[in-house]
């Protein structure tokens, strides 16, 4: 297996191109170490971009919030610009694996990986975000970020690199809220990502992720336009938990937990989260 | 191979690697530090924590060639002299029974507090979450942690006064 360190993103790029599908790309490296211990015979080249230095900037420009793909799951808990346009990330950062897991981790790793309860990706979901994508063949395009998104992998080219996510930088309530078996260091049985824009006592644009609930993280697109335009309160939040659950979850049995169970969770979490928004927006206006 | 340069406790150590190689065999296995464990091998136990520019890792999973030059603390590099203000409170609180976990608890635990030097009782509890003990039941190593966030914040390194102090929480 050949080793490289690149230090710009043109020349991994240009290794991308050059071992496609036989490389891999080391970001965290968390998912990566046991896969190549379990099986290494289909891979030719390594490449470390690590010290590409553009992919771990945080950086707001013009209301976008642009976030490397290698910014660790750490670092975007108490990143000040993160917590303060994209508090949401923020939020499901600080509750990725435990302490030594999110030195290492990285949001473009966490995404690519496909897990279907992915904290990092519900979130950027519910988030709008986009992602940058690039390649030496195509140059750089930008998809939503439910565009990357697989069961259990992503929809890169083999030639292509995760580069950064954008996210739109608003005054949005949000929140986030997960069940695991343990209550830290597990993946999450289902979560759920809000994120609510306000008009006066009017709500003016819901976004609701959910994951553990389909084969990827999923928008809520029934919870999210029976908000759409309405005060929202106690019945409208009860109303929204029961679509998301019974209208948007598709889930399936698994070892972890049957898809009756984690219908009644996304109801629970759901109204966990949507109380969590009323309550600051109530806190916002009062003030 | 990849020429590799690591500051292990202190100490600059040229080594050529397989890229693919864990910091953890580095260390085990061609260093000799043989105080970092082998638990699971996939990241979930923490035995095998070590700090890597002071943040802790999980050496098992983290790739021997991103330790290039960086600072690697082992629990063979924590005790400057006298022992760590959380090493001591280990061994006057019993945190430990088989101390196969142990090495990788305290460097958590220090970690911990270098970053937030006054935690409370669930600050402490989440902090080590990563590290899994099936020995203790964890009271005493909190006990501990909480007892060497006492004694760091008081300049403290005299021993434990014989007493049998209940965790407190703490703003």
């Amino acid at each position: 297996m050949l080793y490289f360190e690149p230090n710009f993103l043109d020349e991994a790029l240009v290794l991308l191109e050059r071992f496609g599908a036989r490389s891999r790309v080391l970001a965290g490296g968390t998912l990566l170490a046991t896969a190549l211990r379990a099986d290494a015979a289909d891979v030719d080249a390594l490449v470390n971009v690590k010290r590409i230095r553009e992919l771990s900037v945080v950086q707001l420009a013009e209301s976008t919030l642009r976030v490397g793909a290698l910014v660790t799951a750490h670092d975007l808990a108490r990143d000040a610009s993160v917590n303060a346009h994209a508090p949401l990330l923020a939020k499901a950062a600080a509750t990725v694996g435990a302490r030594q897991l999110r030195t290492m981790a990285t949001i473009g790793g966490n995404v690519c990986a496909g897990h279907h309860a992915s904290d990092l990706a519900v979130s950027l979901l519910a988030c709008e975000a986009r992602c940058t994508l690039s390649s030496s063949r195509d140059g750089s395009r930008s998809v939503d970020v439910g565009h990357l998104l697989r069961p259990a992998g992503n929809a890169l080219a083999p030639h292509e690199l995760l580069v950064a996510f954008e996210l739109p930088s608003s005054g949005a309530r949000t929140a986030y809220q997960k069940m695991s078996i343990r209550r830290a260091f597990e993946m999450a049985l289902v979560s759920v990502a809000a994120r609510l824009e306000f008009s006066g006592a009017l709500v003016d644009g819901a976004c609701i992720a959910l994951g553990g609930v389909a084969p990827t993280p999923i928008r809520a697109a029934a919870a999210e336009s029976v908000l759409a335009g309405k005060v929202l309160g106690e019945q409208l939040i009860g109303e929204a938990a029961r679509l998301a659950a019974e209208s948007d979850a598709r889930p399936d049995d698994d070892l972890r937990a049957s898809a009756d169970y984690r219908r009644q969770l996304v109801v629970v979490l759901a109204r966990q989260a949507l109380a969590d928004v009323l309550r600051q927006h109530r806190q916002a206006t009062a003030a | 191979m990849h020429p590799i340069v690591i500051r292990v406790n202190g100490a600059e150590r040229a080594l050529v690697v397989d890229p693919s190689v864990s910091l953890l065999h580095v260390l085990r296995d061609e260093l000799r530090l043989t105080g970092t464990k082998e638990g699971c091998g996939t990241g979930y136990c923490g035995a095998c924590t070590v700090l890597v520019d002071g943040a802790p890792v999980n050496s098992c999973l983290f790739f021997a060639v991103d330790a290039d030059r960086k600072d690697v603390t082992t629990i063979e590099g924590l005790s400057r002299g006298a022992l760590h203000a959380v090493q001591q409170a280990f061994v006057e609180r019993s945190a430990l029974q088989c101390g196969f976990c142990t090495p990788g608890m305290v460097l958590s635990a220090a970690a911990l507090l270098a970053e937030r030097p006054h935690p409370n009782e669930e600050d402490v509890r989440a902090g080590l979450a990563g590290n899994l003990c099936r020995c203790t039941g964890y009271q005493s190593i909190v006990r501990a942690v909480l007892e060497a966030s006492e004694r760091i914040a008081e300049g403290d390194q005299a021993p434990l006064a014989e007493r049998d102090a209940p965790i407190r929480a703490r703003a």
